[in-house]
């Protein structure tokens, strides 16, 4: 499931290359819709990359270049405001925080479809920057991939055969359940209850809503899920049943509150901003359901595996 | 009639030097690695400088960490000491010093507790007392008076006893049903080995985990006395060597096997050593100790404690110790569960034990809640401790209402979700979730908040109850405050108190007197 899932992420970005080619070369209401659904459509199929986020992609740093949330606007338009040419090189040499899936969306989105539009045509620097920006993007989708794939650097041969290699701490396995963990924390710390005002007195907070403005953050949260209930279905829930254990109903467990979380997510009508206020309830229930799937995780799953929940590398006795 | 001088005189028997002399030099070199090993792990930053509160032990609340390049100049000093001791030089300060510094480091944060950095602070302060510079040191060339070819066998004693506390207690705490009854939590842990070349198949063998667990408890149980035994010694150390090395190859416990491997050794005679040959004369110059078993032993220098005074400091040290690890007995509850006398008692590698634990404060004022991710404030070893650990999850809740009330809001009320699997079960709730814990006193013992662990739903005097609702529901839910449930086989109605688990939409299908009378 890993490599397809790089491989469909390196096709959407290359859509959205040409859809990027597209509205800078004629900036139109309807170039830009189209460049807004392939940034849609990348953002979703970016989503079950960082369940494979392993120490040694972390050391790449490539996912940081594709995914480093938030964006600088002030950077991006110190860029454009300068004169140094706006090509995928000079994208890469930029901080992540000036480049991937986010600048991409700050360029597009906001602070509307209209306003970005307008700036656009404004100024045809823009236009070669949101270029530059997606070129770079797909080149380091297709790196990523690469890094995976056979014909690459070959990194999944080093993963299956990190497996069971005697440290708990760089099995395959543990690193694959620690990267879920991790994903599963995000959901609900930082895309729900961060929007729900969790962490604010219980004040909804629309402006924390992941991309806001986007409309996609539901949309990549399913996708999550839906990433999280494959690698289950791949593989991991059939281990989990032949590994003779004191939890042996864990795996049709952790199924079942998958489809759970999924149900929530998507009983909650689009956008994720608007929902906070017009569906409070819809949007508590889906971040109790994902709680309850991070506890499933965190504590059950790791426990029977004995996963060590930390990339910390700490003695133990 | 208590024969004194007969029992004075059997432990001031003299016997050689040597056996202190060689443990003085592989623990101080042990000692020394280990703290290099800290420094280069970048575990001084990790651990002391980057998290932004420290689980201190109760009454030491004034132990802080120093800034982390003072506090990596520590490491490296200590690892300066370790070599000092090896070479017995200055080796009174040199102990002393280390044991000092050390258990400062050890005091500073209790998440990073470690049975073998226990020992390190026990097995320095007790080897303080003992004249391990008497041979073989630079101590003895700067002072010839401190030469010594022998100290009182009672010296040697008091080492390999602080040894022994060691694998006894560790064997004892083995003595439970999850170890011996189900091989857990060996099972889980070697199943994670299945890819170990050679060895990978047999660790993925149900009845492997067995044996290891039986024969990990008897090891533990026997090995010092196998190692006293002059006739089993030599085929006790290689399993001392083959036990450690094999736990040390599967398992990240650091130091651990090499610090008992190094430690064991004396347990070894000077006549063992001369046995095996008369290499260690010529590699070490100990004038004279390998042979002087019946040698009367050298006047002890003068000290602040008298021989009697620092033989009763000895003993009480080590009788301390044979109380402490036991002192759950007097606790309510499974310390496996709840952690009541689980430090200090030497449960090495007992449990497998995950939490994930969330906090709400409510301001009762304004009505307003936050919740809070402790890994939003503390390091991923805090929070992963933390989250099974009731006193350091009483310490955190303790810390956010301070925290809330220096944003001012006085008097706010903190709450604790927290979910903990034990040995691979399901996972139950560890604290009732009801209890405000920012008002709750700090406490020894399991306090009430903590809620019955899994082991105990199954055995406990509610049992019957229990046993019927995981028939009945499989378990899906402690219910934190007392309820009344009817029970459909007798139609009587039970109270059932904090904690019990039980299922929202099932009712228990038999009951028993027991059961009510325990309600």
């Amino acid at each position: 499931m890993i490599i397809p899932a790089h491989a469909a992420f390196v096709a959407e970005t290359a859509t959205l290359l040409a859809a990027s080619e597209a509205l800078a070369a004629d900036p139109t209401p309807a170039t830009l819709a189209a460049a807004q659904q392939a940034w849609q459509a990348a953002y979703v199929a970016w989503q079950p990359l960082p369940l494979s986020r392993t120490e040694a992609i972390r050391r790449t740093q490539l996912m940081s270049a594709i995914n480093k949330y938030p964006t600088n606007p002030r950077f991006i338009e110190g860029h454009i405001a300068s004169d140094a040419p706006l090509t995928a090189q000079q994208v890469n040499s930029f901080g992540a925080t000036s480049r991937g899936l986010p600048a991409l969306a700050y360029l597009l989105f906001t602070p509307s479809s209209a306003d970005a539009l307008a700036a656009l045509r404004a100024d045809a620097r823009r236009g070669q920057y949101v270029v530059a920006a997606a070129a770079d993007l797909h080149l380091t989708a297709v790196a990523l991939h690469a890094f995976w794939a056979a014909e690459g650097q070959n990194y999944r041969a080093t993963f299956i055969a990190s497996d069971g290699a005697g440290s708990q701490l760089r099995s395959g396995v543990s690193e694959l359940v620690n990267a879920q963990i991790n994903a599963l924390e995000v959901l609900v710390q930082q895309r729900l209850g961060k929007p729900l005002g969790r962490q604010a007195g219980g004040t909804p907070q629309p402006d924390q809503v992941e991309m806001a403005g986007t409309g996609v953050a539901l949309a990549a949260q399913r996708a999550t899920i839906h990433a999280v209930q494959e690698l289950l279905a791949g593989g991991l829930g059939a281990y989990l049943t032949a590994h003779a254990s004191p939890n042996p109903a864990l795996a049709e467990r952790l199924q079942a509150q998958l489809e759970r979380t999924q149900a929530a997510l998507a009983a909650i009508p689009e956008p994720l901003e608007q929902a906070l206020s017009t569906q409070p309830d819809a949007v508590a229930t889906a971040y109790a359901e994902s709680r309850t799937l991070l506890m499933l995780y965190k504590v059950e799953l790791a426990n029977v595996l004995g996963v060590t929940v930390t990339f910390g590398d700490t003695d133990g006795d | 009639m208590i024969n004194i001088p007969r029992i004075e005189a059997h432990l001031t028997r003299p016997v050689s030097i040597l056996p202190l002399v060689v443990l003085r030099v592989v623990l101080g070199v042990v000692l020394s690695l280990s703290m290099l090993r800290f420094v280069w792990h970048g575990w001084v930053a990790a651990q002391y400088g980057m998290p932004s509160m420290h689980f201190t032990y109760p009454g030491f609340g004034w132990v802080v960490p120093l800034p982390t390049p003072l506090l990596t100049s520590l490491y490296l000093l200590l690892a300066v000491l370790g070599l000092c001791i090896a070479s017995g030089l200055a080796y009174r300060l040199s102990m002393g010093m280390f044991c000092l510094l050390f258990t400062y480091t050890e005091l500073l944060d209790s998440t990073y507790y470690l049975n073998h950095y226990y020992f390190i602070s026990l097995f320095t302060f007790l080897l303080l007392w003992l004249p391990l510079h008497g041979s073989a040191a630079l101590d003895v060339r700067r002072r010839p008076p401190l030469a010594r070819a022998t100290v009182p066998v009672w010296m040697l004693w008091a080492v390999q006893g602080q040894l022994a506390i060691v694998y006894i207690f560790a064997g004892i705490a083995k003595l439970n049903p999850d170890w011996l009854l189900h091989a857990l939590p060996l099972r889980i842990w070697l199943h994670e080995q299945l890819g170990v070349p050679v060895l990978g198949f047999w660790l993925g063998q149900v009845w492997v985990a067995y044996a290891m667990s039986w024969g990990g408890m008897l090891f533990d149980l026997t090995i010092p006395f196998w190692l006293w035994w002059r006739r089993t010694r030599p085929l006790a150390y290689l399993a001392v060597v083959g036990f450690h090395a094999l736990t040390g190859a599967l398992f990240p416990i650091g130091m651990f096997p090499l610090l008992m491997i190094g430690s064991t050794l004396v347990f070894f005679t000077a006549r063992d050593y001369a046995s095996v040959g008369h290499w260690l004369h010529r590699a070490l110059p100990l004038r004279g100790a390998a042979g002087a078993i019946s040698a009367s032993p050298a006047p002890l220098p003068p000290r602040a404690l008298g021989r009697l005074g620092r033989g009763l400091l000895v003993a009480g040290f080590l009788a301390v110790q044979l109380v402490i690890p036991l002192r759950h007995w007097f606790y309510a509850g499974d310390v496996l569960w709840n952690e009541a006398g689980f430090r200090f008692s030497w449960r090495v590698m007992l449990v497998e034990k995950t939490g994930s634990a969330m906090f709400t404060v409510v301001d009762p004022h304004s009505g307003q809640q936050w919740q809070v991710y402790p890994n939003d404030q503390l390091t991923p070893q805090q929070a992963k401790q933390m989250a099974f650990q009731p006193d350091l999850i009483h310490t955190f809740a303790l810390h956010l209402a301070r925290q809330w009330h220096a944003r001012g809001y006085p008097a706010v009320h903190v709450y604790a979700d927290v979910w903990v699997s034990l040995n691979g079960r399901p996972a139950h709730r560890l604290v009732d979730p009801t209890v405000d814990l920012a008002r709750q006193p700090r406490r020894l013992a399991a306090p009430p908040w903590v809620l019955p662990g899994p082991a105990a739903a199954q055995r406990g005097p509610r049992a019957n109850l229990h046993r019927a609702i995981y028939a009945e529901t499989g378990v899906s839910a402690v219910i934190p405050t007392s309820a009344t449930i009817c029970c459909t086989h007798c139609s009587m109605r039970v109270l059932v108190k904090l904690g019990a688990v039980v299922s929202s939409n099932a009712k228990p299908t038999k009951c028993s007197p027991s059961t009510a009378s325990d309600a």
